[in-house]
This record gives structure tokens, C-alpha cells and sequence, in this order.
């Protein structure tokens, strides 16, 4: 145990020892405040703790609008851009050299002549370094909470699902870098590497998505797209896809399934996060969808919700999370048979 | 005699068939400072690495503390500094020491008492609270000799202590050194600077492409090899000659014999007495841990030129 205190330490240590993480902080902090400086009034909403103000009776204060502006901006905005993209950057950025620089000449002589096992010593730094996402991800998650509760009088826990849901997202990430780390040494390969997988996951949810959207999405909500024209025509009733493209889509996600899924995982923070008692039936809509008018009601809802619930939460997490457990297994077992 | 070490057939082989060790047979009595020679590249280093489980042999057979090498348990009798130790910038020198304290799960209480009277004794005790990146190489030394004693170890493995080490640290370090064999500690000292090793050693073992090609007691090795030298002026070349047909050499201005006996040199003293020389000087000399070095390993050290042709020409100018 005391071995395990002792590497746990060191990382807070270093934790504390890196300006990168502390500007991680620092942006974190920052985008809190942000998001905590927008306020309501009788005329409209102000941003910037009451520097700027903007006249709109729609938004104001008290009114529904105000309250699924503030949390949709929150769904749709800062969990699918800052917490689910640059967070998890800025994570991966400061933590990735954690491992190569253990593994100096100098450095890991003195760390494994300890009569500690290299498996404990590795997974414990591991774990350690995953504080690197989760303690500024408390942090901005806590400021969002108070946020919301003094802003629009929502008082949701349900927002701190964000700490292990993007944890875990940072997690199927670092460890492929710790993979790469342990096996090359080297601090910018490893960087490179996880930024690659990580587009490589993008492309192919993209893909998924696309597919999805194209092929399967209309039918089910009642619309006929005429590929030509492009004109969007109403059939009133759901029909099933096109034979040949539920194919494609089957088989693209047959192909698909073993491979990690950080921009799903991240998503299903949104499927976590229904403010179905405050917001009513604009609950789940997404605000983009909302400002040009797509329709999302009657069939067209209808499919949005199959659309956001085609793939089971296990299906999501469960390729990203064996997808980590062989990197860290094969990491895990470079590091500890490896002469240093 | 108590046997901390004793190893047989230790191989190491690298990736890429670099044969790092070839078998090396090695035993260690309790209590010794031992010093583990070579030239770069001999397999000093990687000995010691397997011994610290930081490097897996390809084959090892024998004890170490009384448990098979590779045997995680028995390094919390060890304390090791690397060469070239590198330690946690972002920590302070009591840091350090408290870190590799945790490693080997000792309590915090006892690690405050031992981690104050270590840096007392490696003379950083008002360093303490000083983060080590801002540290010179000698300090740096001596926080890594501190932490590798943290645990009270029996056996400690030092690989270039007095590396960086000003001469005033250095000789801190020997005196350290004869401190931890009063104690009943046996120490593994690896060094290139022989001079500091004939000083402290009791034992050393010369290791040359993989292989021990010497090992013994340090004086025992350097006795082998024991002569009498006589200053006495010019000899008329009749004595000379008569004095070498009876094995003695003329080397230098002085007369030279090889023997270990002090009645063995009398004889060539009372020849020389008869014929009306005048002896200025007599001594008697042991080789040297530098001249048994460069005896035992010869051309295998990287760059080294036969012993003779160093006799026989000039160094190279420099370029």
C-alpha cells in the first residue's frame, strides 16, 4: 500500500510541477467562468457577468427559452467541443511524456531496483496520470453546476457524469499512448501516433454518422430526398430504408465494431444529460437543429430518438474499453520485461 | 565466509547477439567493499542490472542474499545509485529520498528519522528542502547515494559514486565507503578512477569482453607482483651484467628485482656493498591496481594500444 501512496504521490507531484497543467487549469477555469458569466434579465440575456448585454424576449429572464438556452449551450456546446475535444487535447498534450521520461537512462534504474513489481508500478502511474483530465474536469464541472443552479434554478448532478465519462474517453486515448510511449520512448511519436487513432476514430464515426444520415435517418422520418434535385419532400409515414444502403450501414458498422469509440463515448454524455423535467418536449433537441428549423417533431422526433439510441451504450463503450485493456495489458508487459 | 553473492554462469545476451556477459562465476563474502572493474563495455553495468532486476539475464544460476537473482523481495536489502542518476526534477532532496522510501514500504516515521540523518551524512542537510534540478552533478551524487542507503540495505551497488564529485566530496565518499564496511555492509563499487578503488577495495574482480578475468583480495592480487628498487648511481658494466646474469634488471637508473622476499634482495645489496656502491635509495614496490588493470585487460579496453607499442612510441598529436 505504501508503495502505491508513494507512485500516487509523485504524480500529484508532478502534477503540480508541469505549467501545462496549471494553464489546463487555467482554460478550464477560464471557459467555467464564461459559461457562468451568462446571465438573464427582464430584457434579454448579458454575457460577461453583465458587461454585454442583448435585447431578446425570448430568452429572458424566467422564461422556458432562457432555461434551454443555458442548458443547451451546455449539451450541445460544451461537452461536444470543449470537455469532449480540447480537454481531452490539453490532457494528452501534458501527460503524454509522463512515460518516456520515466523510462530515461537514470530515471527508471532507480524507480524498478525498488522491491515494487514494474506491473504495479505501471498501472499505478497510470492511473495517477489520469488526474491529469479528472481533476480539471471536477473543477469546471463543479463551476458549471453552481452555474446552472444560480442562472436558470436547474440543480443537476447528473452534470459530474462528465468526470468519469471523459475520463474514460482520455483514458481509451493515453493508453495508446502509453503504448507507444513504452515501446519507442519517445514522448513526440506517441503524441503523433494518438492523434492519428484519434482522427482515425473521428473519420469513422463521421463516416457512421454520414451513412446514417443519409441513408437510414430519412426514411424513418417520413422524408424523400430527391438525390437530383436535392428537394426534401414529406411522405407523412416511415418506411424502410433503401435495401442496398441498410446493407452498406450494417456492414459498415460489422466492420466498425471492435473499434474505439472516444466521439461516441463523449456523445453519450448528451444521452446522460436529458433535462427532460426542465426543458419538456425540447428536451433532446439539439440546438443547432432547433436554429434552422429542422423539423423535430412527430415522425421527424421520432427518429431522432432512434437515431441517438441505434447504438447500445455497451456497443460504444465496450470495443473503447477493451480496446485500452490490450494497450494497457501490451504496454504493461513491454514494461515489465524490458531491459532498461 | 558468508557469502552475499555467489553466482554462476551468468549470461547476457542483447538483442542483436551483442554477448554482454559469458558466463561470469562470481562469489562476494559479507561485509567487503568490492570493486568491479573494466574498460566501457565490459559488462559491469549490465552485472549489476541483473543483479537489481533491471535488466533479466539470459541465463544466472546462484544466490543473492540467499534468494535466486531476480527475486523482487530481496531488493528491499539493496540500495543501487545508476550511473548517471537522474531523479524528479520537481522534487526537493528530501523528496527523493522519502520517494525511494516509499518504494520500499517504509513507514513514514522512520523514513523522517533516516532521511534527516542521511542528508546530514552526505553533507546536504541544509539542502534538504532544495529541489534537485537546480543541483550540480555532485550534489546530485550525494542525494542519490542517500537514497540508495534509505532503507538500511546490507548490500549496496554504486556505479560511479564519485562521478562530478569535487576531490573534497570524493574523498566524503570513501570515508563513507569505510563507515558502511565497519557497519557489516558490503559494498559494489564500479569506477574508472582505480586510484580511489586501490584506497577503499578489499576485493575487486576485473571484467574484460563479458568475461572475470581476475578476481581475489585486492592485496593479494597486487603482492603477487612485489619488487625491490635500488638507487645507486652508475654501476661499471661488469657488476651490471654480473648483477642480471643473477635476475635482477636495469631499468630506469635503478637497479630492479623481482621478489616479494626481502632476503631474496640481499644478496645484490651485499654485492653491491662489496664492489664500494653507494646505495641512495632502496623501495620496496607492489604493482598497482592501475598496473594490474592494464596487465589483465591489455588491448581488450576500446581504443587501447598494445602495451608495448604505448611503451615504444609517442602519443598522437592532438588534432
Amino acid at each position: 500500500m505504501r508503495e502505491t501512496l508513494t507512485i500516487l504521490w509523485d504524480s500529484t507531484k508532478l502534477l503540480r510541477a508541469r505549467k501545462l497543467f496549471w494553464i489546463v487549469v487555467g482554460i478550464s477555469l477560464f471557459v467555467g467562468l464564461i459559461y457562468a458569466s451568462i446571465g438573464f434579465n427582464d430584457e434579454g440575456v448579458s454575457f460577461g457577468f453583465g458587461l454585454k448585454k442583448f435585447e431578446n424576449p425570448l430568452i429572458a429572464k424566467g422564461s422556458g427559452g432562457a432555461q434551454m438556452f443555458y442548458l443547451l449551450l451546455f449539451t450541445n456546446f460544451i461537452v461536444s467541443h470543449w470537455l469532449g475535444f480540447i480537454a481531452v487535447l490539453l490532457a494528452l498534450v501534458t501527460s503524454c511524456s509522463v512515460f518516456p521520461e520515466l523510462m530515461k537512462e537514470g530515471s527508471i534504474e532507480t524507480v524498478v531496483s525498488k522491491p515494487v513489481s514494474r506491473w504495479k508500478i505501471f498501472y499505478v502511474k497510470y492511473l495517477g496520470m489520469l488526474g491529469f483530465m479528472a481533476l480539471p474536469l471536477a473543477m469546471f464541472c463543479t463551476i458549471v453546476f453552481v452555474a446552472m443552479g444560480l442562472r436558470v434554478g436547474v440543480w443537476k448532478p447528473e452534470i459530474f457524469w462528465a468526470v468519469p465519462l471523459l475520463t474514460f474517453v482520455f483514458s481509451i486515448l493515453y493508453s495508446f499512448a502509453v503504448l507507444i510511449g513504452v515501446w519507442t520512448k519517445s514522448t513526440l511519436f506517441a503524441l503523433l501516433s494518438t492523434m492519428l487513432l484519434w482522427g482515425l476514430c473521428f473519420l469513422i464515426h463521421s463516416g457512421e454518422v454520414m451513412i446514417y444520415n443519409l441513408g437510414i435517418l430519412p426514411a424513418q422520418a417520413g422524408l424523400k430526398i430527391d438525390a437530383r434535385s436535392g428537394e426534401v419532400t414529406e411522405t407523412g409515414e416511415e418506411r424502410e430504408p433503401d435495401e442496398g444502403v441498410a446493407k452498406v450501414y450494417q456492414g459498415y458498422r460489422k466492420a466498425t465494431l471492435i473499434v474505439p469509440k472516444p466521439r461516441k463515448s463523449t456523445l453519450l454524455l448528451e444521452k446522460l444529460l436529458v433535462f427532460t423535467d426542465e426543458l419538456g418536449p425540447l428536451a433532446g433537441k439539439s440546438l443547432m437543429g432547433l436554429a434552422m428549423g429542422i423539423p423535430e417533431e412527430g415522425l421527424g422526433q421520432a427518429a431522432q430518438a432512434k437515431a441517438q439510441n441505434r447504438m447500445s451504450v455497451a456497443e460504444v463503450l465496450v470495443p473503447s474499453a477493451l480496446f485500452q485493456i490490450i494497450c494497457l495489458a501490451w504496454a504493461g508487459w513491454m514494461f515489465s520485461r524490458r531491459d532498461f | 565466509m558468508s557469502l552475499v553473492l555467489d553466482l554462476k554462469g551468468v549470461r547476457k545476451t542483447y538483442r542483436g547477439g551483442v554477448q554482454a556477459l559469458r558466463g561470469v562465476d562470481l562469489q562476494v563474502p559479507k561485509g567487503s567493499v568490492f570493486g568491479l572493474l573494466g574498460p566501457n563495455g565490459a559488462g559491469k553495468s549490465t552485472l549489476v542490472k541483473i543483479l537489481t532486476t533491471i535488466i533479466r539475464p539470459t541465463s544466472c544460476e546462484g544466490h543473492f542474499l540467499g534468494h535466486p537473482v531476480g527475486h523482487k523481495g530481496t531488493l528491499s536489502k539493496v540500495g543501487y545509485l545508476p550511473e548517471h542518476a537522474r531523479f524528479p526534477e520537481y522534487l526537493t532532496a528530501n523528496e527523493v529520498i522519502r520517494m525511494a522510501a516509499g518504494l520500499c514500504g517504509m513507514s513514514p516515521e522512520i523514513t523522517r528519522t533516516r532521511s534527516a540523518e542521511l542528508l546530514d551524512r552526505v553533507g546536504l542537510s541544509d539542502w534538504k528542502g532544495k529541489k534537485v534540478g537546480g543541483f550540480s552533478k555532485g550534489m546530485k551524487q550525494r542525494v542519490g547515494i542517500a537514497q540508495a542507503l534509505i532503507n538500511d540495505p546490507e548490500v549496496i551497488f554504486l556505479d560511479e559514486p564519485t562521478d562530478g564529485v569535487d576531490p573534497a566530496g570524493r574523498r566524503d565518499i570513501r570515508l563513507l565507503l569505510e563507515e558502511l564496511r565497519e557497519e557489516g555492509k558490503t559494498v559494489f563499487v564500479n569506477s574508472h578512477l582505480l586510484g580511489e578503488l586501490e584506497m577503499v577495495c578489499d576485493r575487486v574482480a576485473i571484467l574484460s569482453k563479458g568475461e572475470i578475468k581476475l578476481e581475489g583480495p585486492l592485496k593479494e592480487l597486487t603482492s603477487k607482483k612485489v619488487e625491490y628498487r635500488i638507487a645507486c648511481g652508475k654501476l661499471e658494466p661488469k657488476l651490471q651484467e654480473s648483477l642480471k646474469e643473477k635476475g635482477a634488471r636495469w631499468e630506469g637508473g635503478q637497479l630492479v628485482i623481482a621478489t616479494a622476499l626481502a632476503e631474496e634482495a640481499m644478496p645484490y645489496l651485499d654485492e653491491l656493498r662489496a664492489n664500494g656502491v653507494v646505495i641512495e635509495d632502496l623501495t620496496r614496490k607492489a604493482i598497482s591496481l592501475e598496473d594490474l588493470f592494464m596487465e589483465t585487460v591489455g588491448t581488450d579496453a576500446p581504443g587501447a594500444v598494445s602495451q608495448n607499442a604505448a611503451k615504444n612510441s609517442t602519443p598522437p598529436a592532438l588534432k
